[in-house]
């Protein structure tokens, strides 16, 4: 033990934070086990929202909104991907014009620093001119779009999903040993083969770290979703959703997600049903847990290649 | 701290073991032979900005005081008859005694079973080819070993008489009165003032001003020959300093804790040799007030400044004693090895 | 690579620009009045730029934003002042005074609270904290004195700044844990060899070695915290009140509206063109913070790792 007071006092209130958060975490992640494990099963993730249920917090599931998520996640990453890994590699094997790579680096952080909601509001503004109006539907005769769909929400979801991915494989490229790259030029190869055959193959680990972080921030978010996918909850995802000649009519359709789902379904939205909006917590944190795994899985395999 | 009083722990049961350590040393043939051209390594005293005159290092407070202590002259020394070092003023009072230390990590051995022992006022160096364990020893000396989570330590070390590995030894006086001198020169991010006076606002009960600490800070500052460099600019960043001269700097920062021994772990493995040959002037200005236990790889300058030396294989001793009886006259095959690549 | 990067930029100035045209009639119409407070409450204006002015049954494009920007401020501040210390004491507990393996549990656990979707604290202000704050922290006669002025309930300037700081404790926590394991191990035995223990360590040198990730996590979360729009929609109560100061102890149990939860609350209005601008106006505000957020951060880290890395 120190011998000042003032070393005493510090130490014990490190502690004691040491204990608060011990506690807090204990604290809500049973909560939501006891709350949201009553609340799951078979029913509950396979069916929608019984009509006029949710008001009343009695039966209906979270079908749409899991598939919402996953939409999302996927279209969402499906954009991220190749233009984060884009970007990382303009700005670890390329830098020039330096203008431009300074430019892009501070425009991966201002994408990362500014808030979802003003993300949605771009989206809004832009997805809602009329001749933009093939990714949502068509708003009466105005030339207006409604600027609420799959499309709209995945495509800005896809700047969330963004930075880590950039983030993640610039410094997963920059570890990829230049003598590698050298062997590759003594072969003969060009820049961009070398780096198709050698650097991305080599920051593999990193990158799919960056796809996983930006995973967990597109299923995370709430305000994208709320105003460029429609902010009630769908009943029941329309029928044949899942048939690729639906596909387009569906992603062009309104929707949700699990985060507005709770959202809906907590008192302070619509739906005021805390037995749902539990459940549907319970299994996105799950989500959340499971991209977290995964990124220790990760780290760890990057750690044993070392 | 309750006195030890088992047999082993008395210093004149010491002194009949190792005999080794009574021989004696002539310290300043020994800086000639510093200057030996024919060796690579060596340097040519450079002139510093310090006003002490070169030599000081021969003539210590305690060198009148200094008894002859080799009374006793082993049969197998045979050309130094003379006395130890001359600020070294009793070779039996020992302020480091080592024994029987054992050290691994994740259980892989690295010392097996270590005895040394560092008389008061001398410059103890250890040598030994790299990986050998002098720097899991000499860590091990001030407890930082054990910030390794993997590390078993067993054995003694003591420190006047008291074991440093005793339970309840309070750590942070010991490794005050224990300072280390790293490899890489470590000064702290800041200014080079708060450098040195950190030690000193570190054992102050209360906040201690500026002005207060200045003529301690002025004092190290000093002893470590830095004081002429950077006096007008105290307030510079540490960092801004070149490399000898942030070494000279955790010279200073050391001393400031007013320590009895400082651990040096190749100080100067990182530095130019002009600043290598300034640091080792400084050592042997520094020994006599306090003692130095010396880490190097260069075998040169452990013969430059080391009044003892022990030689490290793989783990175990293999000998040790003056400084001059093992580099130039061992009595192990192995030592002689070792120190003959010193001019092959 | 070339034309994917300088996408970016276009991204982002399409950003800039679309948000600021769509927002710029709010500021024309009002000025620098903009900013202050009106004679109407804020739900009652965003009411009549949606719905039409009862005297006129016009739109109206009247706006004073004072009380969102207020809303914005009290809970951001409030988060911050309440989480920095935590997260820096908690970061230190975890990085260095905590059993080693106490520490490898809660690692990956504050990770997956940072990560953890804001919608679920926001679940967790209303549903748990809330009724506990309203039924232990709200005394019955008090609420009645005010319920002219205003009705409290749990939902309140403090349960948003619980949840914010819930939100952003983690993230600090974090972010600053793995800096202090960063600072680099000779600055830490140099401190031990010295006869410093952990604390004092931690103190004296490691604290002004992390000085950059400290900038950049406060800065960090507090963007988090200013664009946080659904948490707080949940928990603030999402009532455009001023709290007053007069009320001492009530001021922290009043209502208010954020900037950013304002843009959700009302977001089924978009089709009015004068609600539309308002709270677009909103968005350039949340828009131009963040940015000087996340541009100050990334100058001020730098200047300090130039500070740490040598040189005057």
């Amino acid at each position: 033990m120190p011998t000042r007071l003032s070393d005493r006092v510090g130490v014990a209130t490190a502690y004691a934070a040491g204990g608060v958060l011990i506690i807090a975490v204990t604290v809500i992640m049973s909560w939501l086990v006891w709350q949201g494990i009553g609340t799951i099963s078979w029913d509950f993730l396979t069916t929608g929202p019984a009509p006029g249920s949710l008001e009343q917090g009695v039966a209906g599931g979270i079908l749409p909104a899991l598939v919402g998520t996953l939409i999302v996640i996927i279209f969402g990453m499906l954009v991220a991907i190749p233009l984060g890994l884009g970007v990382a590699i303009f700005l670890t094997e390329y830098r020039q014009p330096s203008w431009l790579a300074k430019g892009t680096d501070t425009a991966i952080d201002l994408i990362f620093g500014v808030p979802s909601v003003v993300f949605a509001l771009f989206g809004l503004a832009i997805f809602s001119q009329g001749w933009l109006a093939w990714l949502s539907n068509p708003v009466g005769d105005a030339g207006m779009a409604t600027a609420q769909s799959f499309f709209c929400a995945s495509l800005m979801m896809a700047l969330i999903g963004l930075p880590p991915v950039v983030r993640s494989s610039q410094a997963a490229i920059i570890g990829v040993p230049n003598q590698q790259r050298e062997a590759s030029y003594a072969l003969g190869k060009g820049r961009l083969t070398t780096i198709r055959r050698i650097v991305v193959p080599g920051a593999r680990p990193g990158i799919a770290t960056g796809i996983v972080l930006g995973i967990g921030r597109i299923a995370g978010d709430t305000a994208i979703v709320w105003i460029l996918l429609g902010g009630a909850v769908l009943q029941s995802p329309p029928d044949g959703w899942y048939l690729p000649w639906n596909l387009v009519d569906f992603l062009r359709s309104e929707g949700s997600t699990l985060t507005t789902y709770i959202y809906f379904s907590s008192p302070a939205g619509e739906g005021n049903s805390p037995g749902p909006a539990y459940g549907a917590a319970f299994v996105l944190m799950v989500v959340i847990l499971f991209v977290n795994i995964a990124l220790i899985r990760l780290s760890r395999r990057k750690i044993g290649k070392r | 701290m309750e006195p030890m009083d088992t047999p082993s722990n008395d210093p004149t049961d010491e002194r009949a073991a190792r005999q080794e350590w009574r021989h004696a040393h002539d310290r300043t043939s020994d800086l000639q032979a510093a200057g030996n051209p024919t060796d690579p390594t060596m340097v040519p005293p450079v002139a510093t900005a310090d006003a002490e005159p070169a030599g000081t290092q021969a003539a210590p407070p305690a060198a009148s005081t200094a008894t002859p202590a080799a009374a006793q002259p082993t049969e197998r020394i045979a050309k130094s008859m003379t006395e130890h070092p001359a600020h070294v003023p009793n070779p039996s009072d020992l302020v480091l005694a080592i024994r029987g230390l054992r050290v691994a990590f994740s259980g892989n051995e690295i010392l097996h079973g270590v005895d040394i022992d560092a008389p008061r006022g001398a410059v103890v160096a250890l040598v030994g080819p790299s990986g050998c364990g002098k720097t899991t020893l000499l860590r091990s000396i001030n407890r930082l070993t054990e910030l390794a989570p993997t590390a078993s330590i067993n054995g003694e070390i003591q420190l006047d008489g008291q074991n440093v590995y005793d339970r309840g030894t309070d750590l942070n006086l010991l490794r005050r009165r224990i300072g280390m001198v790293f490899q890489q020169p470590n000064p702290f991010p800041m200014t080079i003032f708060d450098n040195v006076a950190f030690a000193m606002r570190e054992q102050a009960k209360t906040r201690p001003s500026r002005s207060s600490l200045m003529p301690a800070v002025q004092d190290v500052l000093q002893r470590a020959g830095l004081w002429d460099e950077v006096k007008d600019n105290l307030d510079r960043n540490a960092l801004s300093l070149s490399g000898g001269q942030q070494q000279r700097l955790c010279i200073a920062r050391t001393l400031a804790a007013n320590p009895e021994v400082i651990l040096m772990d190749e100080p100067c493995s990182a530095l130019d040799p002009r600043s290598t040959a300034r640091i080792e002037e400084l050592i042997i200005q520094l020994a006599g007030s306090l003692t130095v236990v010396i880490v190097t790889h260069n075998l040169a300058q452990a013969k430059r400044i080391g009044d003892y030396a022990a030689y490290l294989l793989n783990g175990d001793v293999i000998e040790q004693g003056l400084a001059r009886k093992v580099f130039e006259d061992p009595d192990q095959q192995s030592t002689r090895d070792f120190v003959s690549g010193m001019f092959g | 690579m070339i034309a994917i990067s300088a996408f970016m930029l276009i991204v982002i100035g399409a950003i800039a620009i679309f948000v600021f045209y769509t927002g710029w009639p709010s500021f024309s119409a009002n000025g620098l009045s903009w900013f202050g407070t009106g004679d109407q409450p804020l739900d009652v204006q965003l009411g009549n730029s949606f719905l039409g002015d009862p005297e006129t049954g016009e739109p109206s494009t009247v706006l004073n934003a004072w009380p969102a920007i207020l809303g914005t401020l009290l809970t951001t501040g409030g988060a911050l002042l309440l989480s920095f210390p935590f997260a820096l004491l908690g970061a230190i507990f975890i990085a260095e005074l905590a059993p080693k393996r106490l520490a490898a549990i809660l690692d990956p656990i504050v990770t997956i609270l940072a990560a953890t979707p804001s919608v679920i604290y926001g679940l967790f202000a209303i549903l748990v904290l809330a009724p506990r704050i309203e039924r232990n922290l709200i005394p019955q006669e008090q609420a009645e004195q005010l319920s002219a002025v205003v009705t409290l309930t749990g939902a309140n300037v403090l349960l948003g700044i619980l949840v914010l700081s819930l939100m952003i404790a983690p993230l600090m926590i974090a972010i600053f844990a793995d800096a202090l394991r960063a600072v680099p191990i000779k600055w830490k035995e140099g401190a031990i060899a010295l006869g410093c223990d952990e604390w004092r360590m931690t103190r004296r040198v490691s604290l002004r070695a992390i000085r950059p990730a400290l900038v950049a996590g406060t800065t960090l979360a507090m963007g988090r915290a200013v664009g946080e729009a659904i948490a707080l929609s949940m928990a603030t109560g999402s009532i455009g009140f001023v709290p007053n100061p007069l009320d001492g102890y009530f001021f922290f149990l009043e209502p208010v509206r954020t900037m950013a939860s304002s843009i959700v609350d009302y977001s089924e209005g978009f089709e009015s063109p004068e609600l539309k601008a308002n709270l677009f106006a909103f968005g350039v505000i949340l828009l131009i913070t963040t940015a000087a957020l996340t541009i100050g951060a990334k100058i001020a880290s730098r200047s300090a790792e130039r500070r740490l890395g040598g040189g005057q």
